[in-house]
């Protein structure tokens, strides 16, 4: 990727790779999305794969934080012998 | 005869009494005093100071006065309330309480726009600005030589960012464009110029600039530089930007802050927008600038 620059087109259909794939990971979950998964892996450059991933990670981290709440480890735990 | 003798007695039991108040007090005072023929004394007439005449004065005018009032029958059409069934509430007063009560609305949507007017001028005219901006020197599509100077004499948005980036730069990019072309519209053709400025010299040559804004906005400015040229333009915005490892990988992704930067046709730093502000917020924010900037002395 370092030739030239994304051009719009192809910057357009990586990012509806991406939609496409997290969307069926969130309805379907991860392991019924494995050909979204290789379509986005090949629209979009290999750093762009490996942020796109990051990024998700954190959100879904940042939203079970914010509808599940986190749980403090128990006292007994530290306790018990 | 009867009658004779009667007047007769009793004339003589009034002088009998005469006589005796005459023995048992000053004989001057029951003289004063006088007996009428009736037998009931006459009333006194005493000496009353100025100050009493006058309030009894006062007492009688004001007495005919309720007298008359009390007197006089009011007539029920007049006083009549409830809108008609006796009560409190009448037509008149019910017109009355809408009108005020319409001016009192009126009055206050008024002096409330003024207050947003005065909050706006106040928000606008920012008291201390910070020592954003100066003089620099970059590289543009073309490969020549670009300064500060030669966006002199027209509002400009700057911001930062690299080719490379997988989402945040094409966002801002196309919020920018849209900004342009919403002030475009109000203000007329070339009202505000757009500039990008990348922060990734190494692999942002000219030619790829100039791709890249060309995705975006026709009257995009690109702008790229040496590594020595880029650092001195980031320092004066404050710009942060992280150097990729030299570990000779093609492609790294540049860490840098997000934000868009106004400034004046006399190159002063206005305001900036970050990721948070929509399109239509920092249009409208330039617009009210562009209406109350003044220059600073």
């Amino acid at each position: 990727m370092s030739e030239g620059v994304v051009s719009k087109e192809q910057r357009k259909a990586c990012w509806a790779a991406r939609d496409e794939y997290y969307h069926c990971c969130a309805t379907k979950g991860k392991e019924a999305c494995d050909d979204l998964k290789k379509k986005f892996y090949e629209q979009c450059p290999t750093a762009w794969v490996r942020h796109f991933e990051r990024r998700h990670m954190y959100d879904q981290y940042r939203q079970k934080l914010l509808t599940q709440g986190y749980k403090l480890k128990e006292k007994e735990d530290s306790e018990s012998p | 005869m009867m009658a004779m003798m009667m007047g007769g007695m009793r004339a003589a039991l009034s002088r009998a009494v005469c006589v005796v108040g005459g023995s048992s007090g000053s004989g001057a005072a029951a003289v004063a005093r006088g007996f009428h023929n009736s037998g009931r004394p006459a009333p006194v007439r005493r000496q009353l100071s100025r100050a009493t005449r006058r309030f009894q004065q006062e007492q009688q005018q004001q007495r005919p006065k309720q007298q008359q009032t009390k007197s006089e029958p009011t007539p029920p059409s007049k006083t009549r309330g409830s809108l008609g069934r006796g009560g409190p509430i009448s037509w008149k007063s019910l017109v009355a309480m809408l009108a005020l009560g319409g001016g009192a609305v009126y009055y206050f949507q008024s002096a409330r726009q003024q207050a947003e007017q005065e909050r706006l001028k106040r928000t606008t005219k920012a008291a201390g600005r910070p020592a954003l901006g100066g003089p620099y020197e970059l590289v543009d599509t073309k490969g020549n030589k670009a300064t500060n100077e030669d966006f002199l004499g027209k509002w400009h948005l700057l911001y930062f960012g690299f080719t490379f980036c997988p989402d945040v730069c094409p966002e801002e990019l196309e919020k920018m464009a849209e900004i342009v072309d919403a002030i475009d519209k109000k203000k007329g053709k070339d009202s505000i110029t757009p500039i990008f400025i990348s922060v990734d010299p190494d692999r942002d040559t000219p030619d790829k600039v100039a791709a890249y804004v060309k995705q975006f906005h026709p009257k995009m400015v690109g702008l790229t530089g040496t590594h020595d040229q880029i650092k001195h333009i980031c320092k004066q915005f404050r710009v942060y930007y992280s150097r990729p490892n030299p570990d000779g990988e093609e492609d790294y992704l540049v860490d840098h802050s997000i934000i868009q930067y106004l400034m004046a046709p006399d190159g002063t730093f206005v305001a900036y927008y970050g990721q948070n502000t929509t399109a239509e917020q920092a249009t409208k924010s330039i617009l009210d600038h562009m209406d109350t900037y003044t220059p600073p002395s």
